[in-house]
Parts: C-alpha cells; sequence; structure tokens
C-alpha cells in the first residue's frame, strides 16, 4: 500500500554539523516534518528538537534502535561519521525505515553493496545524500546537456578541497589534533572521502561510470590524504580531472567542455549559477534559493517515495555503488587504506 | 668586445606560420635583426623575405647555415625535424633557438644537448610562454613566497578541430580530418600532446620542477594521434598538477596555481598573458602586463641577453628543464600507446 508522505515524516539519526544543516532547511517545508531526534547525548538532542521543533527525542545507550523502531517516523537521515554508516544504515532498513545516508555512502565498495542489496531485498528506499546533485542548477545542467546546448561533453573539471592549516618542512600538514574526524584514519579521515567525493560524484553524473582511474596523492603525517588528483577516461573517450585537499583551498568550479560549447558551475556544490558559454555567447542563468539548498534533497526524496519508487533516478544506487568503485580505486592508486579492510 | 652581437642577427630556417610570427616580433626590438632565411623552396624564401625585408635569401639549410652574417639560427620547422636542423645549425657554428616541442623525444634532445655542449654554443628551446612579463611575474612572486608552498597547479591547453557542426563521432573520435596535416600525422609527430599539451606540461615544470610520476588517460583517433587527453603530474613535493590538452574541444584556456598561502590565476590565453591576479588573506590583486605584438620577442629578448652575457644556455628554461619536459612527454605518451613511427 502506498502511502501519501504528507508530511513526510523524518528521523534524524546523529546530531552532529550536517543533521543541524539539513535540519534548518527543511524544518522550513511545509509537508515535511522532523519527527524524531536520536542522540546517545540527551543535551544535544534535547538542544535540537527546541531549535528545529522535534516531536520526539530518543536519547540513551540504544537512542538510534528507539529511532529506527519508531512508527511515527517514514524516513531516517543518516548523519553519523563515515564510519557508522554501515552499521546504522543496515538498523534502520532491518526496521523497515527508508534510508537517505549522508555521503560518502560507506568506507568502502564492499559496505556499499552490502547496503545496496538489502535495501533491495526489503524494499526500501534508499539513497546517498550526496545533496548536490538535487539542486535546481544541476537539474538544469542535465537539460541542457540532454538536449546538446554544448554538443559532445568531452571533458570535465571539478575540485573541492580546503586548506585546513599550514605546511612543514615535508610539505605536509601541521595537525593540532590527530585524532580530529578529518585526520583520524579509524574514522575514515582526508580530503577523499570528506570532500573528494563531491567532485569524483558530480563528474559521474555527466559522464557516467569511468573505465579508467588514475590518481596522485600525498598523505600526510597521521596517514590520510592531503593533497590529491584524480583523472577519470571513460568509455567513449571523454575524460574527468577532479581534484580535492585540505592543503589548499580550490577554485570551487566545475567546468564541462563539450565539442559545441561549455558550461561553468561556481560554488557547484551548492551552486546558485550556471555560465553557459556557446554558439559565441555567454549567458550566467541564476537559480537562487533560500537556506543552503538541503530542502531540494529531501524535496527530491519525497518525491520519489510518493510517486512509490525505491531508488532515485537523480542518484541511483547503481550509482553510487559505482562511485564507492571508484573511490576504491583512487585509494587503491593513491596507497590509503583504512583500518580494518 | 661589448657590442658582440648587437644588433643580434637571426636566420630563419623554415618559413612557416610560426617564423611569420617570431619574425614580427623581432621587429618590435632594436638591437635584434632577421637577416636571413632558409627553405628548400626558394618561392617560399623569396615570398617571406619579401614581407619582411629579409635580405640573404638561401634556397638550402645547409646555406643558411653558413651565412657568415648569421648570429643564430631560429628553427621553425616541424617537430620531426627539430633534432636534424638544430644541430646542423651548431655544427655550422650557429647559436640555436629551436622551436618547441625541442624535439620528438627526450633521446633526440639528449643528441642535440651533447652537440652543444660539444660545440660550446648558445643552444634554447623556444617555449616561448615562459619569457611573457606575467611568468616573469609569477616567479618573482612564488621566489619571495608570496602564495607559500606551491600544492597545486591547473592548466589547460586545447582547441577544436575537426568538421562543423558535429566533430565528434559515435565512437568519440574526431571526424573530418585531413590524415596529412601536420598536427593529424603521426609521421610529422601529430596530436595534442606535442602541439599543445607540451605548454601545460613545461609550465608545470617550471612553477614545480620535474615530475617524478606522471599518469595519462586519453585514446588515439583515426588518424593515430591523441586527441583528448587528460594528463597528471606528480612532484617530489607531493605538489600535483593537473592537465589537459584536446583537439576535440576547445578548453578554457585559464591557469590556477594553489600555494598553502595563497593562489595565483592567470588569464587565458596563459601562454600569451597579460594579467594575473594574486590572492591571498581574502584580497586579491591584480597585475596588468600589456604587450605589443605576437608576443615573441621575449624569448629573443632573453636569448640576446644571456648570450651577450657570456651564457650557454638559458637559467630560465635549462637543457636540463627541456629535457624533463621531453622526458615528461616520452612517459605521457607511452602511457596512451602513442609510439611514432620514427622511434
Amino acid at each position: 500500500m502506498s502511502k501519501d508522505f504528507s508530511p513526510l515524516r523524518w528521523g534524524i539519526l546523529g546530531c552532529g554539523s550536517i543533521a543541524n544543516r539539513l535540519g534548518a532547511d527543511v524544518s522550513k517545508l511545509s509537508d515535511h516534518k522532523i519527527q524524531a531526534i536520536a542522540s546517545r547525548d540527551p543535551e544535544k538532542a534535547a538542544k535540537y528538537a527546541e531549535k528545529f521543533g522535534v516531536h520526539t527525542q530518543h536519547t540513551g545507550p540504544d537512542a538510534y534502535t528507539k529511532l529506527v523502531n519508531d512508527p511515527e517516523i517514514d524516513i531516517v537521515y543518516v548523519a553519523t561519521p563515515h564510519n557508522f554508516h554501515r552499521e546504522q544504515v543496515l538498523l534502520a532498513l532491518n526496521a523497515g525505515k527508508h534510508v537517505l545516508c549522508e555521503k560518502p555512502f560507506t568506507v568502502n565498495l564492499k559496505e556499499a553493496e552490502e547496503l545496496v542489496a538489502k535495501a533491495r531485498e526489503k524494499g526500501l528506499f534508499l539513497m546517498e545524500g550526496v545533496w548536490s546533485r538535487c539542486f535546481p542548477v544541476w537539474g538544469k545542467v542535465r537539460e541542457l546537456i540532454a538536449e546538446g546546448a554544448i554538443g559532445h561533453v568531452r571533458q570535465v573539471y571539478s575540485d573541492f578541497g580546503y586548506g585546513a592549516g599550514s605546511l612543514d618542512e615535508n610539505h605536509q600538514l601541521i595537525i593540532g589534533n590527530p585524532n580530529g574526524r578529518l585526520f583520524s584514519r579509524e574514522l575514515i579521515g582526508g580530503g577523499l572521502m570528506d570532500v573528494g567525493v563531491y567532485p569524483i560524484n558530480i563528474a559521474m553524473m555527466i559522464l557516467g561510470e569511468p573505465s579508467v582511474v588514475k590518481a596522485f596523492g600525498q598523505l600526510g603525517s597521521t596517514g590520510v590524504d592531503e593533497n590529491v588528483g584524480v583523472v577519470l577516461g571513460f568509455p567513449n573517450g571523454s575524460l574527468a580531472t577532479c581534484t580535492t585537499s585540505i592543503q589548499v583551498t580550490t577554485p570551487f568550479v566545475t567546468t564541462i567542455i563539450g565539442t559545441k560549447g561549455k558550461i561553468e558551475v561556481p560554488f557547484w556544490w551548492r551552486p546558485k549559477s550556471l555560465i553557459l558559454t556557446a554558439n559565441g555567447h555567454t549567458d550566467t542563468l541564476e537559480f537562487l534559493h533560500e537556506g543552503e539548498g538541503f530542502q531540494f534533497e529531501a524535496m527530491h526524496v519525497a518525491e520519489c517515495l510518493r510517486a512509490g519508487k525505491t531508488e532515485s533516478d537523480i542518484l541511483p544506487l547503481d550509482g553510487t555503488l559505482a562511485v564507492m568503485r571508484v573511490l576504491d580505486a583512487v585509494r587503491t592508486e593513491i596507497g590509503l587504506q583504512y583500518p580494518g579492510e | 668586445m661589448s657590442n658582440q652581437y648587437t644588433p643580434l642577427r637571426w636566420g630563419i630556417l623554415g618559413p612557416g606560420s610560426i617564423a611569420n610570427r617570431f619574425t614580427e616580433s623581432i621587429a618590435l626590438l632594436e638591437d635584434q635583426k632577421v637577416v636571413a632565411a632558409g627553405s628548400r623552396s626558394p618561392e617560399k624564401v623569396a615570398a617571406f623575405a619579401d614581407k619582411h625585408g629579409i635580405p640573404n635569401r638561401h634556397a638550402s639549410y645547409e646555406a643558411l647555415c653558413n651565412d657568415p652574417e648569421v648570429d643564430a639560427i631560429y628553427v621553425a620547422t616541424p617537430h620531426t625535424f627539430h633534432k636534424e636542423h638544430s644541430i646542423l645549425a651548431l655544427k655550422s657554428g650557429k647559436h640555436v633557438l629551436c622551436e618547441k616541442p625541442f624535439t620528438i623525444n627526450k633521446a633526440e634532445a639528449e643528441a642535440v644537448v651533447a652537440v652543444a655542449k660539444e660545440t660550446g654554443l648558445f643552444l634554447m628551446e623556444g617555449m616561448w610562454s615562459r619569457f611573457f612579463p606575467v611568468w616573469d611575474k609569477v616567479r618573482a612572486l612564488l621566489a619571495e613566497g608570496a602564495i607559500g608552498k606551491p600544492r597545486m597547479l591547473y592548466a589547460d591547453f586545447g582547441f577544436r578541430c575537426g568538421a562543423s557542426p558535429s566533430n565528434v563521432g559515435e565512437d568519440g573520435k574526431l571526424v573530418g580530418l585531413n590524415p596529412e596535416a601536420r598536427l593529424f600525422n603521426p609521421a610529422l609527430g601529430g596530436g595534442a600532446i606535442m602541439d599543445v599539451g607540451i605548454y601545460p606540461v613545461s609550465l608545470a615544470q617550471m612553477l614545480l620542477g620535474d615530475p617524478d610520476q606522471v599518469a595519462c588517460l586519453g585514446t588515439l583517433g583515426h588518424t593515430g594521434v591523441d586527441e583528448n587527453v587528460g594528463m597528471l603530474l606528480h612532484f617530489p613535493s607531493g605538489a600535483v598538477a593537473v592537465t589537459s590538452t584536446s583537439f576535440q574541444v576547445s578548453t578554457p584556456s585559464d591557469v590556477t596555481l594553489l600555494g598553502e598561502s595563497g593562489k595565483i590565476e592567470v588569464a587565458g590565453p596563459w601562454w600569451t598573458p597579460r594579467k594575473l591576479t594574486l590572492t591571498k588573506g581574502g584580497e586579491s590583486e591584480v597585475f596588468e602586463l600589456p604587450f605589443e605584438g605576437p608576443g615573441f620577442q621575449f624569448e629573443a629578448i632573453h636569448f640576446a641577453e644571456r648570450l651577450r652575457a657570456g651564457y650557454k644556455e638559458s637559467d630560465i628554461l635549462s637543457h636540463s628543464d627541456s629535457l624533463a619536459v621531453m622526458g615528461a612527454l616520452d612517459n605521457l605518451r607511452a602511457a596512451i600507446g602513442l609510439k611514432y613511427p620514427m622511434e
């Protein structure tokens, strides 16, 4: 029996920064409701609940189990650090809940395959929360490419990196807290899994699954990647170059180059405009929006659920598996393995 | 002898399109002069010499290289002839400025450098971009630590070739090419890497040093040369250069260099630049460095200055720099299976 999901009742699993950012945007949507928040820490849960008018707080050591079994929620948003995604997505799916899981989907392809198999077995909706893909700008870019506005796409450049400190004489970051999420191998640290997933994800949205992956990267003093360049080769001969860094702040531009023109998207992971150059003209198309833009991902999830879909058409599960396969390949190239792999 | 090489007297070997632009640039300089041109085709030499008012016309490269009124030869023939013509000029006692790419591969480059060392003559690769005022300024900014340690370089150079309006077929390869044309003919050292991909590679070598690893992705087109290529270079410092070249699409033609404390952007076309932007601490400063003419004068000025100062090679583009670039190009080509028939 299909439900109308009106409003779509969210259960938020984890109340860190990303959960707060999504909460701020989703709590303003009229046909969505943040029904429940789960955190082991009652104070954090209370603060979150107050901030976004959340109905139920699940706290204590089994907070997450209580959340996924809450009969008043429709979908769980998994917003914990990367290394917990597998366990918590399984928890939610096994409890019969649909799931939106923050990027990166999991630590590696093997974990991702397990989650996808479980969702398919249960017939539940599962999507990786790559919010960028859901922005109106990217909807327009997909449309422009499909209608041939820039001809055959042959090259894509995309970057996402930010400087997290200064460097020592070995060109490695001087790290204050090696146990911090960004630097710890145990917490799946490094630039690639934090923000490098974005350029790879968007390049693959445009060009599909690459047949060849090459990468160079530098590992820092804590053993995670700090400065990485990737080139992806696709079966039709098109290419993507992707960069990520926690040593330098990159330009934040995605450029899509076709045989008849190009599209540039500034601040491309949460874009408000695109610049189309074709036939000798350059046009800037603006798509302004309120808030940060997490509403687009939430609205997309709601649309999928209301249409009875178990996967997103903007980011299908096979797409997520392909991205995880590429991330594994990049890590092999740069010699980055996580504990337990 | 203080007035030696004043004016510096050039002989043009191979009066094609690049030689035209070089000669127009020399005309802007008071202390340099193109005095001779040589080609196997007397008609070509005559037309070229008439156009630029060049007195000495030679119907062979040998005659040009033996012209006693010539101090230095500018080798402007296709890539595949660079080795032969540079060696001819050096062995005739002339200093040499050889168009880029220096040669077809590193082995050829080593052979030319060996002759220069043997003869004690000045030899430089004509990678003209390096000598523009904008790149002088970038080198100075880097030397004074304006952006800290450089970590990542983005550079591209590609231009669209082939049929119109659709130049790429379903197989992802160019259609509508003349397979005999220099750009597309393997026998003439064709392909995007050797024609324009060399620019970002040479730039990366200038800014980040000799690469210790390269990776390259690209497929060969119907004529057997590369048409759309992504090139990654890695440096001992852990810095990375992300570069691309293409005959299938016109790329943005921009350069961005990211350092630990700032960035430098050079607006397109960065190989003949007029402007750079330095950004640090949230503030941007723009340096406008305009110039007249095609821009080949800067490499010629540098060449003459160093020659007059008694150098045997350039300090901005040394033999070792050119050899490192040729070595990188060898490895990039090997990675995509691009081997030329003469190799």
